[in-house]
């Protein structure tokens, strides 16, 4: 065998090799999108179940109107569109959801203040389904920055680092809790 | 029955169990206790007679007259046939009255022989392995901490053939001998979703082709290292197998000891097939009085292990996350 076919051979190699990582990662990064996509799926369930919340709320939590008002805007900041291949918005759009997630979170929380509110049967029933909806969304996060992990290992690591450059793929955002949902609550704030 | 206060500090669910087994258990007992002394007696002499006539059979057999030892043979295998019946009804009768007794006392219902069972659903979701043959016995159905469950007890065995010169030969083999349940499960879902216990590289790729959906890969390394799951819906198995949950299946593995159990999620049940080594809810020996303790305690130790399922899995969460 001579030098040149053996060159030949080497940089058919390659190029199969550079195809197929190409393939494994445009499949991560559509694996990704569709996790995203499943995430918006049940977002869409908290957005639906939210202004028939607040509708209740606001009849009984006059001290809280602050918090009702915040509502409102970031769940029309989260609502608004963004477009899935620029990491950049997929960013900001899951910064709103988890702000939205947050300020939710603090409503259910102060409901507890008001047991008028509480006994309201549909207002139960709102809970329930917002903890369910909440569950949910748990379970698509987990799904989304599982298939992120992949991607963004897939996207770093040398050689993907050159393809994906060459292939114009790129990182994608996690899905993080904000740091006020994670937070203990104060009962203090809500049983004074 | 002092003996059941010990027990009663094992088991809380116990509570009240005195005044109960004096009122329903212990009256039936007393007259069990008197069949067993006369079946034992029967047996006694049935193996007696049976031992005599094999023995005249081989001193006719050594005496030439070797034509007339077919006449002992036959009282010999007529007499064990009796003793096995014996055996049979005393062991019949314990199910019947502790065993079904026990499972009263905490509101459960109890059938010794079940007849078709759950098998189809459990063999939809491929929970179970191929097999040709099964034996269902001992099912227990009812509500613990307002959880419904439906227990079955299975043996299922495939059948084999082995050639040799003289002709093949067909035989059974065990290959599931344990546990079916199917308890309520307080999530809703339309999904179906299956963990099976992770057998290792080149099975587990064997396992799925056989198992319906997706293989779904979850964060927890200690749960990956013990099961495969594989689902339908993506989300809707992280859903149900929350990190929470995750760390309760790995509990419930090792009551079981660990490796034993497979479980599918399908029509907000969820299906349980545990391998167990012994045979349950037998009510203990036949040749202990029937108002030893101990028997008590082994069946309640049994329901115990169903019980477990609910109480590990906190199955009686409505939370929903």
């Amino acid at each position: 065998m001579d030098a040149l076919t053996i060159l030949l051979v080497v940089v058919a190699l390659l190029l199969a090799g550079g195809y197929f990582w190409y393939v494994s990662l445009i499949r991560r990064r559509n694996g990704a999108r569709e996790a995203l996509s499943s995430i918006d799926v049940q977002l869409r369930k908290r957005h639906d179940l939210l202004p028939n919340v607040l509708k209740l709320a606001g009849r009984f939590m006059a001290h809280e109107k602050a918090l009702l008002e915040e509502i409102v805007r970031l769940r029309s900041e989260a609502m608004q569109g963004y477009r899935p291949e620029v990491p950049e918005e997929v960013k900001a759009h899951l910064e709103a959801e988890a702000a939205l997630q947050a300020a939710a979170g603090r409503l259910m929380v102060a409901v507890e203040q008001y047991p008028e509110l509480r006994s309201v049967e549909t207002m139960t029933e709102a809970q329930q389904t917002f903890t369910e909806v909440e569950g949910h969304i748990a379970a698509a996060r987990r799904f989304y920055n599982a298939a992120v992990t992949d991607l963004n290992n897939a996207v770093e690591i040398f050689p993907g680092s050159l393809i994906a450059n060459i292939a114009g793929v790129r990182r994608m955002p996690f899905f993080e809790i904000e740091e006020a949902a994670r937070a203990p609550v104060n009962v203090d704030d809500y049983l004074n | 029955m002092p003996q059941l206060a010990s027990l009663e500090k094992r088991f809380p669910d116990l509570a009240g169990f005195d005044t109960f087994h004096a009122r329903r258990i212990a009256p039936e007992l007393a007259a069990l206790e008197e069949r067993r002394r006369s079946l034992i007696s029967r047996m006694g002499q049935s193996g007696f007679i049976a031992a005599a006539a094999v023995a005249g059979a081989v001193w006719l057999h050594f005496s030439g007259a070797t034509a007339w030892a077919i006449a002992p043979l036959v009282v010999a295998v007529l007499s064990a046939i009796y003793a096995f019946k014996c055996y049979g009804d005393l062991r019949r009768g314990f199910k019947d009255v502790l065993v079904r007794a026990v499972c009263e006392f905490f509101g459960l219902e109890y059938a010794a022989e079940p007849g078709s069972g759950p098998l189809h659903w459990f063999r939809e979701l491929s929970l179970l392995p191929d097999y040709d043959r099964s034996t269902l016995e001992d099912r227990v159905a009812g509500r613990h901490r307002e959880v419904a469950l439906d227990v079955v007890e299975a043996k299922l065995e495939e059948r084999r053939t082995r050639s040799s010169k003289s002709g093949s030969k067909t035989y059974y083999v065990t290959v599931f001998r344990g546990l079916l349940g199917q308890f309520d499960f307080p999530k809703r879902f339309q999904g179906r979703t299956i963990v099976k216990t992770d057998r290792g590289g080149a099975l587990n790729w064997f396992q799925g082709f056989a198992t319906p959906g997706e293989r779904v890969r979850l964060e927890d390394p200690r749960f990956e290292d013990a099961f495969e799951v594989w689902s339908s819906d993506q989300v809707e198995a992280r859903y149900l197998l929350t990190p929470a949950f995750m760390e309760r299946l790995l509990a419930l593995d090792g009551h079981f000891g660990g490796g034993a159990i497979t479980l599918g999620f399908d029509a907000e049940r969820l299906l349980l097939a545990a391998r167990l080594r012994r045979n349950l809810f037998e009510g203990g020996s036949i040749f202990a009085p029937a108002d030893d303790p101990k028997r008590i305690e082994g069946i309640v130790a049994e329901l115990a292990l169903l019980f477990e399922v609910v109480d590990t899995l906190q199955l009686q969460l409505k939370t929903r996350i």
